[in-house]
């Protein structure tokens, strides 16, 4: 069963946005669906070795575009307390979809945690999705 | 050289002769010449280099330590020892937190603390009741959010506000294996989005494994 909190949320400059929250144990080697944005993306990830692959589904007609690379580390990353045993992990993917007046950016940031005595990895993830500047409201998103 | 019975090349050397010429006393003791800068007078009126050296800062060790007026300070930029892109801007934060077998106990545990102390979780293994999950909102504006407790048996979402300045606290029961949270923007006081995933193993002594996500708005 897929569990996710999506909400809207107002943005700096008064457009909408959306954030997409979940977080799922998975084994190694199984794919498993992590984000669902409705009409507009979903995305998968498989865990193989000290790897995470993802993919992303367009479900849309409008053109990708994938600006940032999920096996990169992006940003800053901190652990404390018993937490650096659980290996902490991040990746960053930042895509968009549509172009011109229906342009959609996407920023997911996702995180992972190693559970060694269960042979698990517990993967979770935040997707920000919003409007590009002066684009028209895609159609409605939700989880 | 005169009254000496000796001779020296420089003493006959024309005008420098004068210089060599020691004025005498009444009783004969020579005299030293007001020319010359007495040792006592020295000290008197100039510094010695070891003082100077103990006293004042040489001007490599001020340029190496020192910032000089019109510079920018290599930490100018940063707020409470933390540079800018931990502060949600940018590619946001992810922060890792656990606490494993907690001791029966009142005082809650701090699991994780967003940058800057502005969010920070905390648990407790009550004893004779509940495990405690605190979220203590130190932003200075309430935050809208949700919550969402999960269990084998399904799961609950509920909207939430996190008070300014004080503790939001959730009694966890036994059953429950994770909580999640989503708080909001509120206004230019906290322009960002923070996803808080709390998950925990309650066989025996509780463990808690926690990650918050930032992203700015």
């Amino acid at each position: 069963v897929h569990r996710q909190l999506a909400n809207e949320i107002e943005l700096g400059d008064g457009r909408r946005g959306l954030v997409i929250s979940a977080s799922k144990e998975i084994e190694p080697g199984a794919r498993a669906m992590l984000v669902l944005a409705d009409g507009l993306f979903r995305l998968d990830v498989l865990v193989r070795g000290d790897s995470l692959q993802t993919f992303l589904r367009n479900l849309t007609d409008w053109p990708l575009d994938i600006r940032g690379d999920a096996n990169g580390v992006h940003g800053p990353i901190s652990a404390s307390g018993d937490a650096p045993s659980y290996s902490p992990g991040r990746a960053d993917l930042e895509f968009s979809l549509g172009a011109g007046a229906d342009l959609v950016k996407a920023k997911v940031t996702i995180g992972t945690l190693r559970y060694a005595q269960r042979g698990t990895i517990r993967v979770s993830a935040q997707a920000i999705v919003r409007q590009a500047a002066g684009a028209v409201a895609p159609a409605s998103a939700g989880g | 050289l005169p009254g000496t019975g000796r001779c020296c090349k420089t003493a006959l050397a024309g005008n420098r002769r004068s210089v060599l010429k020691r004025e005498r006393t009444g009783d004969g003791r020579p005299t030293t010449p007001t020319s010359f800068l007495k040792i006592k007078s020295a000290n008197a009126n100039f510094l010695k280099i070891d003082t100077a050296n103990a006293n004042f800062l040489k001007i490599d060790d001020a340029n190496t330590e020192f910032l000089k007026i019109g510079s920018t300070a290599a930490n100018s930029s940063e707020l409470g020892g933390l540079t800018p892109d931990a502060f949600f801007q940018g590619n946001g934060h992810v922060v890792t937190g656990s606490v494993s077998s907690l001791a029966p106990g009142n005082t809650p545990t701090q699991l994780l603390s967003l940058p800057g102390g502005i969010i920070v979780v905390s648990v407790a293994n009550t004893i004779g009741a509940e495990l405690q999950l605190t979220i203590h909102n130190a932003t200075g504006v309430s935050l809208p959010a949700v919550q969402d407790v999960g269990s084998a048996a399904g799961s609950a979402t509920t909207p939430i506000t996190l008070p300014a300045g004080r503790d939001y606290m959730l009694v966890l029961s036994g059953a429950a294996e994770q909580v999640h949270f989503q708080l909001f923007p509120a206004g230019a006081a906290f322009p960002q989005v923070v996803t808080l995933i709390v998950s925990l193993d309650n066989g025996g002594a509780p463990s808690f494994v926690a990650q918050a996500f930032t992203g700015g708005v």
